[in-house]
Formats: structure tokens, C-alpha cells, sequence
């Protein structure tokens, strides 16, 4: 999976826009652009889209809420029915892992899924999760790729942003990890002025990640480039 | 299932729909929708189906349904009725 397009979950046009801008994966989020407000109706909405709209052509990824809220598992009981790839799991650690599988092996023994077809994307949001990388991937043997939030480590880090160079060592480790697992890797979505993207994107490619998550449909073209 | 209060969901956004439920003083789910006219000549009476077989689904026997259409598909109408109904439980 070379480009990962984040969506709101929320939005019913997007939802129905998403496969146009020639993403490789959808992530439909149901966490950081949601209000807490309006997670159930997100939820609702997520899991009647996805067996209303054809999002055969692409890679579905759900992010639920944080494991550490209630949210997390609702979010996984209902979504999980519609049969997405792969879900993320947010703030990831070992323990993480293993609940979020958990889940899963409930969700499709009760719909008559095929055991361990819903796949598990880590996305390291701390130093932690940096430094228990490995860890982490091996929780499940569901986990098929992870995912790097950079604003989020640096924010756990206490270490305001500035710059490529003081990625350098999170980004590689987790590349380095991925790879020895033999699983895709995927970059921080880019936050900076539009024309610096191919530039990072290029950057995170020669750390050997595999692929980048879209901030926008805007940042796709980029992406895909970058990674071809 | 018993409505308790009045209870909404959905957005003005286009593609949504916003959906309020309310308790219904009589058994029987009434549906007023309202939107653009020429939606609602076309897809109205369906979108009216969807809302109630969606209600009667949850097991819901008395309830007053207002919806403003905003351009909405059928799983949007689907999935914010439900978000009402169970907003007002």
C-alpha cells in the first residue's frame, strides 16, 4: 500500500467521494476528526456505508478511538460486521494489540467471517511504541502493516516540531522493524506547506518505509509518485 | 422499544440528513420529511419507507419522525434515524 488517504467517517459526501482521488487504502476516521459528541452516529454512519457503497477497488481501514476509551470497542462491534480490511490501533502497545484482536476473533465468529481475515495496523503515537516496535507487531499475527503519527510521538516526547532530522531515529526504527517482519510501513501524514510533500515523502521512502498516509485526497498524486 | 425524549441526529451537510424523533402520543410511527421539491417528488415516498421500516426494525411502535433531506442515499437515511432513535432511549 503505497498512499493511505485519511477521511471523516462522519461526512456522507465524503464518504461517497473517497475512492475518486486514486488512494491505494481508505482511512475512515472515526477518532481524531470526530467529536465525542457524535461518535455513535459516526459509527452508524461508517457501518451502513460499507455495505451500501462499492470501496471494492480500494483497501478499507477503520481508525477507532483510543483502546483506552469504551468507544474502541463499540467502534469495533459495529464496524467490524462490514467486513473492512484492516483496522488501526491507535496508541499501540503490545496489550493494544492483543484486546483489538480480541475483538476481532468475537466479531467474526458471531457473523460467520472467516477467522483472522480482518487484518490490524499499530500506529506508533509515542516514544514507547517506538522503542516496542517489534513487540507490538508480534502481539498478533494479524498485524500486516504499521503506521507512524510523528505529531503525536513528538507531542509524548514533550519535543516541539522542527524538521525532518528529529524523525530520523523513530522513522527508522520502525521501517527497520516492518521490514524484518516482512510488513508494510507507513509514514506520518505531512503537515507542512504543499510544495514540501514529495520532498518528505522521498525522505520516508529512502528510510524504507513502503508507503505514506494522505493528510487530504490533495496529497495522493504526491504520494503515489514518491512511491512508485 | 420506548422513545423517552426527543432526540436528533445528522447534519445540514450535503449528502446528510437531519433526523428528530420524538415520542409519539398515539401507537404508529408518523414521518413528515421535508427537502427540495423536485427530491421529494421523485424519491420522496422511498425515503418516507426507509425511515419508517428503519424504526419499525428497532422495534419502535409510537413515534412523530421529522427529517430535513439534504440530498441524502439511502444508507445515510438509514444510519442517522437509527443514531435518533437510540439518542432517544
Amino acid at each position: 500500500m503505497k498512499s493511505l488517504m485519511i477521511v471523516n467517517a462522519n461526512n456522507p459526501k465524503i464518504l461517497l467521494d473517497a475512492v475518486l482521488y486514486g488512494a491505494d487504502g481508505i482511512l475512515f476516521d472515526l477518532a481524531e476528526v470526530v467529536p465525542d459528541t457524535e461518535k455513535d452516529a459516526a459509527r452508524l454512519l461508517l457501518a451502513e456505508a460499507l455495505g451500501f457503497l462499492d470501496y471494492s477497488a480500494v483497501e478499507v481501514v477503520v481508525r477507532p478511538n483510543c483502546p483506552c476509551r469504551e468507544d474502541f470497542e463499540l467502534d469495533i462491534l459495529a464496524v467490524g460486521p462490514g467486513r473492512p480490511c484492516d483496522f488501526i490501533v491507535p496508541m499501540a502497545n503490545p496489550e493494544f494489540v492483543v484486546k483489538a484482536a480480541g475483538l476481532l476473533d468475537k466479531v467474526e465468529a458471531e457473523h460467520k467471517l472467516p477467522a483472522g481475515g480482518i487484518r490490524l495496523i499499530p500506529s506508533i503515537d509515542s516514544a514507547a511504541g517506538v522503542e516496542n516496535v517489534a513487540a507490538i507487531i508480534a502481539a498478533s499475527p494479524r498485524v500486516r502493516a504499521v503506521m507512524f503519527n510523528a505529531g503525536k510521538f513528538l507531542a509524548d516526547l514533550g519535543a516541539e516540531a522542527g524538521g525532518a532530522e528529529q524523525l530520523v531515529y523513530a522513522r527508522s526504527k520502525i521501517a527497520a522493524c516492518a521490514h524484518v517482519a516482512g510488513i508494510d510501513s507507513l509514514d506520518t501524514p505531512y503537515s507542512g506547506k504543499p510544495d514540501g510533500l514529495a520532498a518528505d515523502a522521498k525522505t520516508a521512502k529512502s528510510l524504507g518505509f513502503t508507503g505514506k498516509v494522505a493528510a487530504d485526497g490533495k496529497q495522493v498524486k504526491a504520494i503515489n509518485a514518491a512511491f512508485a | 422499544m420506548k422513545l423517552v425524549r426527543e432526540a436528533t441526529a445528522g447534519t445540514s451537510d450535503a449528502g446528510d440528513i437531519i433526523v428528530t424523533v420524538q415520542p409519539g402520543g398515539e401507537p404508529g410511527i408518523t414521518v413528515d420529511l421535508k427537502g427540495k421539491s423536485v427530491v421529494l417528488k421523485q424519491f420522496g415516498a422511498q425515503m418516507k419507507a426507509v425511515i419508517q421500516k428503519t424504526a419499525e426494525d428497532l422495534g419502535v411502535e409510537s413515534a412523530v419522525i421529522k427529517a430535513q433531506d439534504n440530498a441524502a442515499l439511502d444508507y445515510t437515511i438509514r444510519a442517522r434515524t437509527r443514531c435518533a432513535i437510540e439518542r432517544a432511549i
